[in-house]
């Protein structure tokens, strides 16, 4: 079912500097040589009848519709298939045309019923366009021959439902799952008559290799793959565009809503990030913003064992004002902190960080990124000047090698994964970097070159191995260099990473990778044209994080590969607005575009526009709020949109912190983990509800807006308003663009921003000011922003947490592509139907030495704390090292990690963690005790008293 | 909102494959192992999809059949999916995903052989095993199919036994063939007039 107000020109573009002119219908047309007749003809608004052709996919040739007549040529060629010529005249309509058209239209409808007015692709299917522009309204074999009518429906999926009485075999399924997802799990069975969709081996799609991305339903030009909730609940009377709220790909969607609901996410075709594509996630995962578990009403209560009580958005608001100021006066005024999110909106998160400075009067506040990607903002300022990544995601289009490390973007970022597997697929080179194989190491239509399975903890030796390589086969980029670094810099470098201990050979003993295959990965990035370097948490999360981005940013740097199209340092951000909410300013010692608190220029200026006093040094970081939340100094915390208590490391610190405050206020949808030891619930609002900006992972801001009102009465940005109000700061804001015009005017890389001009590009990627009007796709072109790029030496230290005899193991963790980060919103979806707890991976050797099988239950403990979870036996992961996920708060994950950390951020350890594994046959003691504080805190939520205002 | 089913964290999804036949876990005898590799040597490393009839037909040799076990394990040796075998598996009607007798009879129903009497050979062989096309015998050892051009007109009407040809096949000589099967197996076939001569 196509989507509502897109033209589709039939066959892709085609970039040419060559042109041809040709004649359609006698008006002379001039398109880039290599397009096809139907997109010329398109391009004149004459639009050939056609099924199956469609502008995202390659030309197929199988409808037989969209024939046309050559001048001087027999026959009557494809229009989709049928290049443009020079000088050739075509006809797109004759009566012989529609005689042939008419035919092949009949047979189409003698396997087709009839009943278009009950139909849910009414009004949108290509199927009765066709046959309406064909003026037919029947078929003349009627529908008694033998027909697939009776053949039943695939409901199997959550999202979609495939009927293939409806199909009529044009492959745009298939082909989508290839060509845009990449999967290659749909085919053609069977031959003639009897040939029909299947999904992997014919079976049902949820049991099949299919990974519900969607792009067959939004490729189906009938209703055979239509949306349930379609189905269900009719046709969208209108459509908004608007930005994803999961992953940092930050895709592009048109909400398609009737009254007042969502009914399908459709990717927009015009979206930068997503041209058209979308992941399981974005595109159904969107239930839970109407979810019954959603908060809606303000609650208040004295102490975390006491009932809470439903009240008034005044008296909630009045409470926490009330309550922090006396916590500021009892304890003085660096004694409560906010934490902003990295999932709401720029001027949301611009907002809070303006609340703690200006109302609270102190810097104490920090985002999630402490706990993913503050070691690339150290790095990345440090080395290169800009702490982001370089490039656009269309730059992997141009790149020859790609280094994948510590990511798994068919899991995290599958829209871009779809991209980089579209470019593996046309020849470019993979490295994977990773402990575990993730799934583009070995897929049946892409292979990586190399994978350096690299033992946890060990990336720093590994990269200045790489190095190594490069230095001493002198295959560095010396011209680059000398242009573009500080040559003292690069030069200690070179000395450090030539010393033999940092050769392949030499640190193989701690890296457990081969020497052969880092040489081979070390020559191939640096001598195969473009070279670059996608990564995520794996780099990052480590007590070395920033010591490894550095190793990163020093290896472009010296093979040249900075600057351009297709090379660059590329973190993957995991949140939707990560890099945003780093932007505005949410860390405690910089102010918005990372300039420094204590640098009295900026501040003066945003003294002078705050009217207030602002503190010069840098506040506490979030694991510094827990610590002096133990330590008795710091007792109230504002956190909007974040869930500490389950993703920070270490929970059971974590908690006992949050119980030591006297006012938690939390502001989020549902009662999520941090909200069980809350004095103040603020409802939220999921961004859906609102209207801002996101800040993809390649700087690209893009609208969010409003597709329905929120739930709870107020966006989160006017709940911040009333709050600072409320304590005694006013803020006074219209709508969330009179709050971009603040970011505008105080943060250079952002003084070109207008919602105006936002809405008239689509997005723009920052810095876009008086230098770049119209944003900027690629940094550090011609000079880095830090003027000369700057080498680090990057000893190698290892971690503290190693392998013992008493936690032989290590655990490494991540994500699975159907559940998101704590998964408060994408368990309240069907996406449970895939990943319905968290498993912990381990390699059969391990196993067998534990006595443990598939599916058994495993305890796992740390130093920190112990859980217990079902156990998946794989060759997956190496020997010795074992590997969780984090979605579900039952099983707890972050109670085994430790408080190891980053040395320069604070980044914790996540990736890194000594254990052991035992059989065993019940939860831990932590899983019962959580069990049972959950289920009290539950009561307590149903217990109020109501009293809405 | 209905349409996000709730559903219970803790039970896992079980849905059951619509294929007649999943089979045992499948892996190549040692012999058809080493055939495998011997055939994959004829097609460049990028390119081992192309062996994909030649590894199906040993799967066949080995099962009788082709299972849905068999179908992922080809999947898995030429790095494709297990759509795309499915989809060969599906399109050709060489390949059977159901269970066959020892020696599978394709008698050619196409024009020279038709003329020849291979509706009269069809029958003669439907007698003797007691079976209709498209049916295996009690005893397993023998299904009957008919089929279309197995070119080798000129020799009709002709009949394919498992991967070799019977040619000449007089329709009174059809039950004959069934005891020479038993009791010598392929040995009691003509095979190609073609290869025998090329032989010569």
């Amino acid at each position: 079912m196509y989507s509502t107000d897109y033209i589709d020109q039939g066959t892709p573009r085609v970039d040419s500097s060559k042109t041809v002119t040709l004649e359609i219908d006698g008006v002379p047309v001039t398109v880039p040589e290599g397009t096809s007749i139907m997109r010329a003809a398109a391009s004149i608004d004459r639009r050939i009848p056609k099924l199956c052709a469609t502008d995202t996919l390659k030309a197929f040739g199988s409808c037989r519709l969209c024939l046309v007549e050559i001048e001087g040529r027999k026959g009557y060629p494809a229009s989709c298939t049928t290049y443009v010529a020079d000088g050739i005249k075509v006809r797109t309509e004759s009566p012989r045309l529609t005689q042939l058209r008419r035919g092949v239209m009949e047979l189409y409808l003698s396997d087709h019923p009839l009943d278009c007015v009950t139909c849910p692709a009414n009004g949108h299917c290509e199927l009765q366009d066709m046959a309406e522009d064909l003026d037919l309204t029947q078929s003349r074999y009627g529908l008694s021959g033998a027909n697939h009518q009776h053949a039943p429906t695939d409901t199997s999926n959550p999202y979609f439902t495939f009927d293939p009485a409806m199909c009529i075999v044009c492959s745009r399924c298939v082909r989508a799952c290839d060509e845009v997802q990449g999967t290659f799990a749909l085919t053609i069975q069977g031959r003639g008559f009897q040939s029909k969709v299947s999904a992997s081996q014919n079976e049902p799609f949820l049991a099949s290799e299919c990974v519900s991305c969607g792009a067959c339903v939004e490729a189906c030009p009938t209703v055979a793959l239509t949306e349930k909730s379609v189905i269900e609940l009719g046709r969208p009377d209108h459509a908004v565009t608007t930005t994803c709220g999961y992953c940092g790909v930050g895709c592009s969607f048109k909400a398609e809503v009737k009254d007042g609901q969502v009914v399908r996410m459709a990717p927009n075709r015009d979206g930068h990030a997503n041209h058209g594509h979308a992941c399981v996630k974005g595109r159904f995962a969107f239930g839970y913003a109407t979810h019954p578990d959603r908060v809606t009403t303000p609650m208040i209560r004295g102490s975390i064992n006491e009932p809470w009580r439903q009240v008034s958005w005044d008296e909630a608001i009045n409470y926490a004002a009330t309550e922090f100021r006396r916590i500021q006066a009892k304890y003085g005024r660096d004694s409560i902190g906010g934490i902003p999110s990295s999932r709401c909106t720029n001027e949301e998160t611009f907002l809070v960080q303006k609340l703690v400075r200006a109302a609270f009067g102190n810097n104490n506040v920090d985002t999630c990124a402490r706990v993913c990607h503050s070691p690339t903002g150290y790095g990345l300022k440090n080395t290169i000047g800009e702490s982001a990544g370089t490039q656009a995601f269309d730059s992997v289009m141009k790149a020859d090698t790609i280094i994948v490390m510590g990511a798994n973007p068919t899991e995290g970022h599958p829209v871009f994964a779809s991209q980089l597997k579209r470019r593996l697929r046309q020849g470019a080179k993979l490295i994977v970097i990773d402990p575990r194989e993730i799934a583009l190491v070995r897929t049946p239509h892409i292979e990586a070159d190399c994978h350096l399975q690299v033992r946890p903890g060990t990336n720093v030796a590994l990269f200045n191995a790489i190095a190594h390589v490069i230095v001493t086969e002198g295959l560095t980029k010396e011209n680059y260099v000398a242009d573009r670094c500080e040559i003292d810099s690069y030069r200690k470098w070179r000395t450090f990473v030539a010393e033999p201990r940092n050769s392949p050979e030499e640190t193989a003993a701690s890296t457990g990778v081969a020497p052969g295959l880092v040489r081979r990965a070390a020559r191939l990035y640096a001598t195969a044209g473009n070279g670059a370097i996608y990564y995520g948490l794996g780099v990052t999360e480590h007590s070395q994080g920033s010591t490894m981005v550095m190793c990163i940013a020093n290896l472009a740097m010296a093979t040249g590969n900075l600057g351009r199209e297709g090379v660059g340092v590329n973190p993957l951000r995991g949140q939707n607005n990560v890099q945003g909410s780093c932007d505005m300013g949410s860390f405690p010692h910089e102010f918005s575009g990372y300039r420094h608190v204590g640098d009295p220029a900026v501040r003066t200026m945003f003294e002078r526009d705050w009217g207030v006093a602002l503190q010069s040094e840098p506040g506490l970081r979030l694991p510094n709020m827990f610590e002096a939340a133990l330590d008795g100094s710091f007792k109230g915390l504002y956190v909007q949109g974040e869930d500490p208590a389950q993703s920070d490391p270490d929970t059971q610190h974590v908690t006992a912190a949050l119980a030591a405050m006297e006012c938690v206020v939390v502001q989020d949808l549902f009662l999520n983990e941090t909200a069980k030891y809350a004095h103040v619930f603020l409802p939220g609002s999921s961004f859906l509800e609102k209207d801002g900006t996101f800040t993809n992972a390649e700087r690209r801001v893009s609208r969010v807006r409003k597709v329905m009102e929120p739930r709870a009465g107020f966006q989160d940005w006017e709940v911040t308003c009333l709050l600072s109000n409320a304590l005694g700061y006013p803020m006074h804001y219209r709508h969330p663009s009179e709050i971009m015009n603040e970011i505008a005017r105080l943060t250079p890389v952002f003084a070109g921003f207008t919602y105006e001009k936002l809405d008239r590009l689509g997005s723009i990627q920052w810095p876009c000011n008086d230098k770049a009007p119209e944003g900027t796709p690629t940094m550090h072109v011609g000079e880095f922003v830090r003027g000369k790029g700057k080498f680090f030496v990057t000893e190698f230290v290892p971690t503290s947490e190693r392998a013992t005899r008493r936690y032989p193991l290590l655990l490494t963790t991540g994500r699975v592509l159907t559940q998101y980060n704590v998964g408060a919103q994408t368990r309240r979806t069907a996406n449970v139907a895939w990943a319905s707890a968290d498993r912990l991976e381990i390699h059969p050797h391990d196993a067998e030495v534990r006595g443990i099988k598939d599916g058994d239950l495993v305890g796992l403990t740390s130093r920190s704390g112990d859980i217990v979870l079902p156990a998946v036996v794989t060759d997956r992961v190496r020997p010795g090292v074992v590997y969780t996920t984090f979605h579900f708060p039952d099983s707890g994950a972050n109670v085994v990690t430790t408080e190891n950390s980053d040395w320069a951020t604070n980044c914790p350890e996540y990736k890194v963690t000594a254990v052991e594994i035992v059989k065993v046959n019940q939860p831990s003691a932590w899983q019962k005790r959580h069990r049972e504080f959950t289920d009290r805190q539950l009561e307590f939520l149903k217990g109020g008293d109501v009293t809405h205002a | 909102m209905t349409f996000h089913p709730r559903i219970d964290y803790a039970t896992f999804h079980t849905s059951q494959r619509q294929l007649e036949d999943e089979g045992a876990p499948f892996v190549y005898t040692a012999e058809h192992r080493a055939r495998f590799d011997e055939i994959l040597k004829r097609y460049p490393p990028d390119r081992k999809r192309s062996a994909v009839l030649p590894a199906l037909y040993l799967v066949q040799r080995q099962l009788g059949y082709i299972t849905a076990n068999a179908m992922r394990y080809v999947a898995g040796l030429l790095e494709i999916t297990a759509a795309d075998v499915e989809d060969v598996v599906s399109y050709y009607t060489m390949f059977r995903t159901k269970p066959a007798g020892i020696f599978v009879l394709q008698v050619c129903r196409t024009l020279s052989c038709a003329l020849n009497g291979a509706e009269r050979v069809t029958e003669e062989l439907s007698g003797k095993l007691g079976i209709v096309p498209g049916q295996t015998d009690a005893s397993g050892t023998f299904t009957l199919l008919e089929a279309e051009c197995l070119g080798a007109c000129d020799r009709a009407p002709v009949v394919m036994v498992n991967d070799a040809w019977h040619e000449c096949l007089k329709p009174e000589d059809a039950s004959k063939l069934i005891d020479d099967l038993r009791a010598r197996g392929e040995a009691a076939l003509s095979g190609c007039h073609h290869v025998i001569e090329h032989k010569r």
